[in-house]
C-alpha cells in the first residue's frame, strides 16, 4: 500500500489523474447529496407555473370542458393542520408527478361523487405529503378548483398498505371520500401510507 | 497511513451501503417454445455364428424446436449404396428417392435381396417434418455353407434327440436311428434351403403442425419359414418346417404444444407360429400358435434338438426420461434358430422406438404494477457520502 502510494506521489502524471478524480468525485457526491435540495427548487418553480395557470381564463374553460392534459393544474389542495398548500395536477406520471402531486386519472374529479385520489411525494419535490402521518381523524382537507371548492373531514387515522393494494383508490359513486397516497416509510417505497376524508362541505357533483 | 486506510474503508462501506440499498436488477426475459421429437426403427438384425452381425431395413427421424428436420433410411447397413439422407434447417424442403443395391453374400451363408433406402425433411410455416424409410426385399441362408463352417460333427445321435428329431427326419425324408451321427443328421437336414426372412421394411417419421408434435416408428414384419422346402415321402414339399410370422411393431409418442405434456404408446409385434401340418398332425398339437407377449416359445418338435429354435417376444415398454421427454419402445421380436448348431442364428425382428419432449414458451414476467412511488431514494445518501469520503481519500494521497 505504502508503495502505491509513492508511486502515485512521484509520478506528475498519476498525481494530475488523481487530482482530476478528486473533482469528478467530489461533484458526483455533491449531485448524489444535493439532489433532494435540487428536486425542491425544481418543484417550487414549477408550482410557480401553476399558480398562474390555475387563476386563468383559458385554464377555467379548459376546466368545464374536461380537456385537462397529463401535468395541467387541476386544484389547490389545503391541509391547515399540517401548513400544507400545493397545487395538484393532472395525472400521477413520474413527470406530473414532480409537481409534487398528481391527481389519479381514473378517479373523480376533486368535489365529485366517488373517491378522488391524490398521490403526493414525502420526501422530494417540495415533500408536500411529507407529514400526513401526523393526521388525525376530524382533520380538515380543502380542495379549490377552478370551478368551485369542497372540504373533506378525516375518517380514520392514516394506515399502511402493500404497494400493489389498488383498492384504496377503487372508486365508489355511492360515497363522497378523498384519498391520499405516499410512500411509507420516509425515503422508502416499500410501503404506502393511505389518508381517507369524507365530503363534509360543498356539494358532490355527479362524476 | 492509519488514517488513509480508515479513510479508505469508511468510504467503501458507505458506498457498499448504497449499493446494497439501490433497487433490483431488471427481472428475467422471456423463454421461447422448445421441442424434440425422434424416432428410430429396425426391420432386421442378423447373426450368423461368429460373423459380424448384418442390420436391413433401417430407418430414424428426427426434429427439433430450432427448426431442424433430419430423415434417414438405409436398406443395408453400412452400405453406402443403400442409404438416403435428407436434412434441412429453418426452412425448405428436401425428398430424396429410394437409393437401392443388393448387397454382397455374406461369407457365402447370407443372401440379402434388393436393400433400400429413402428420406425426405421440409420445414415450412416453422413446422419442421422429417421421414427416413429402410427396406430389404428377403434374406436366404444357404444351410450347407453354414455345416461346412460348423466343421464335422461325429457326436451320435442319443435316443432322446432320434426320438425327438423323428418327426422331422421324417420330414426331411430321414431315418435318424442311433447309427448316425448328429453331423449326419443335420448335413440331410440342411442341405435343404436352411431359413428364409421374407421383406423386411421400417419407416419413421416425426411432424409437426401448430398443435403436436408427432413421432412414429413402425418395423413391419416379417416371416421366417425354417427349413422352407421340407421333403415329405421323397417329394419335395413347399409347407416349411415351421413359419414364424412377425406383426408390425409400432412407437408413437406424442407432445401437445398446448399444454407442454407428452404421451408415448406402443403396439409390440405379435407373433404366430405355423407348423407343418404333417409334423403338427404326427405331434399331436394345433399346426398354428400364438406367443403371447411377454413370452417365449420353442417350436414344436424342435426341442432338444440341434434345431432347437426359440423365440421371444417383447411387451413393449414406455418411460419418462430424467428431462422430462416420454419414450415409448417396441423392443425387438428375437428368435434364435438352430441353437443347437455352433449356436446357431439371432435373429431381432420389428423394433422400434420414438421419443418427444418440450417445453412451454413463457412470456418475461410483468413486473407487479403498484400505486405510484412517491418516496424517495434511499440508496443516494448513502453513495453520496461514500463518494465524496473517496474523493477527500483522493485528495489526501495528491496533497502529501
Amino acid at each position: 500500500m505504502d508503495s502505491v502510494i509513492y508511486f502515485f506521489r512521484r509520478s506528475r502524471t498519476a498525481r494530475v489523474g488523481l487530482s482530476v478524480l478528486s473533482v469528478v468525485l467530489f461533484l458526483s457526491a455533491v449531485g448524489l447529496l444535493g439532489y433532494p435540495v435540487y428536486t425542491n427548487f425544481y418543484q417550487g418553480r414549477v408550482q410557480n407555473k401553476l399558480d398562474k395557470q390555475i387563476a386563468s381564463p383559458e385554464h377555467v374553460e379548459k376546466y368545464r370542458a374536461g380537456k385537462l392534459e397529463d401535468g395541467d393544474a387541476l386544484t389547490r389542495l389545503k391541509i391547515p393542520a399540517l401548513n400544507v398548500d400545493v397545487v395538484v395536477v393532472e395525472g400521477t406520471s413520474a413527470s406530473a408527478l414532480r409537481a409534487g402531486a398528481g391527481h389519479y386519472p381514473k378517479t373523480p374529479l376533486p368535489c365529485e361523487a366517488g373517491n378522488v385520489s391524490i398521490a403526493g411525494h414525502r420526501t422530494t419535490y417540495g415533500k408536500p405529503f411529507a407529514n400526513i402521518d401526523r393526521l388525525k381523524t376530524g382533520d380538515a382537507i380543502i380542495l379549490e378548483t377552478p370551478v368551485g371548492s369542497c372540504t373533506y373531514e378525516m375518517n380514520r387515522a392514516p394506515f399502511i398498505v402493500k404497494p400493489t393494494d389498488f383498492s384504496v383508490v377503487a372508486n365508489d359513486p355511492s360515497t363522497s371520500e378523498l384519498t391520499l397516497t405516499t410512500c411509507h416509510p420516509k425515503g422508502s417505497a416499500k410501503e404506502r401510507l393511505i389518508v381517507k376524508a369524507t365530503l363534509t362541505a360543498g356539494t358532490p357533483s355527479k362524476a | 497511513m492509519a488514517t488513509i486506510r480508515r479513510l479508505a474503508g469508511l468510504a467503501g462501506a458507505l458506498t457498499l451501503a448504497g449499493a446494497l440499498v439501490a433497487p433490483p436488477a431488471t427481472a428475467q426475459a422471456a423463454r421461447p417454445e422448445t421441442y424434440i421429437g425422434s424416432a428410430a426403427g429396425r426391420a432386421l438384425d442378423l447373426t450368423v455364428l461368429s460373423l459380424p452381425k448384418v442390420t436391413l431395413g433401417v430407418s430414424s427421424a428426427k426434429v427439433t424446436s430450432l427448426l431442424t428436420a433430419v430423415g434417414e433410411g438405409v436398406g443395408s447397413l453400412g452400405l453406402v449404396g443403400t442409404l438416403q439422407k435428407a436434412e434441412v434447417a429453418n426452412t425448405g424442403s428436401s425428398t430424396l428417392p429410394e437409393n437401392c443395391a443388393v448387397p454382397l453374400p455374406i461369407a457365402g451363408i447370407l443372401n440379402v435381396g434388393l436393400a433400400c433406402g429413402s428420406a425426405s425433411a421440409s420445414i415450412l410455416d416453422n413446422n419442421p417434418v422429417a421421414t427416413g424409410e429402410g427396406s430389404v426385399a428377403a434374406v436366404d441362408l444357404n444351410g450347407q455353407t453354414l455345416l461346412d463352417t460348423v466343421g464335422p460333427i461325429t457326436e451320435t445321435v442319443s435316443d432322446t434327440v432320434a426320438t425327438a428329431l423323428d418327426p422331422v427326419c421324417g420330414l426331411v425324408a430321414l431315418s435318424c436311428g442311433v447309427t448316425d451321427t448328429v453331423g449326419d443328421v443335420l448335413t440331410s437336414v440342411l442341405e435343404t434351403k436352411t431359413l428364409e426372412v421374407s421383406a423386411g421394411r421400417s419407416i419413421s417419421s416425426v411432424t409437426s403442425d401448430n398443435g403436436k408434435i408427432t413421432a412414429t416408428a413402425s418395423s413391419t414384419g416379417a416371416e421366417i419359414k425354417l427349413l422352407p422346402l421340407p421333403v415329405v415321402g421323397g417329394v419335395v414339399n413347399d409347407e416349411p418346417l415351421a413359419t414364424i410370422v412377425v406383426g408390425t411393431a409400432r412407437a408413437t409418442a406424442v407432445y401437445d404444444r398446448a399444454v407442454g405434456s407428452s404421451t408415448p404408446t406402443v403396439d409390440p409385434a405379435l407373433v404366430t407360429v405355423k407348423l407343418n401340418s404333417v409334423l403338427a398332425s404326427t405331434l399331436g398339437i394345433p399346426a398354428e400358435v400364438t406367443v403371447p407377449v411377454g413370452q417365449s416359445l420353442v417350436v414344436p418338435g424342435t426341442e432338444g434338438t440341434p434345431l432347437e429354435t426359440e423365440i421371444v417376444v417383447a411387451a413393449g415398454r414406455t418411460a419418462t426420461n430424467p428431462d422430462g421427454t416420454v419414450s415409448a419402445f417396441a423392443d425387438a421380436v428375437k428368435v434364435h434358430a438352430l441353437k443347437g448348431v455352433s449356436g446357431g442364428i439371432l435373429l431381432a425382428l420389428a423394433s422400434a422406438e420414438a421419443g418427444v419432449g418440450g417445453t412451454l414458451a413463457a412470456a418475461a414476467p410483468v413486473p407487479a404494477v403498484e400505486l405510484p412511488r412517491t418516496g424517495g431514494t434511499p440508496w443516494m445518501p448513502l453513495a453520496g457520502a461514500g463518494v465524496l469520503g473517496l474523493a477527500v481519500l483522493v485528495r489526501r494521497v495528491v496533497a502529501r
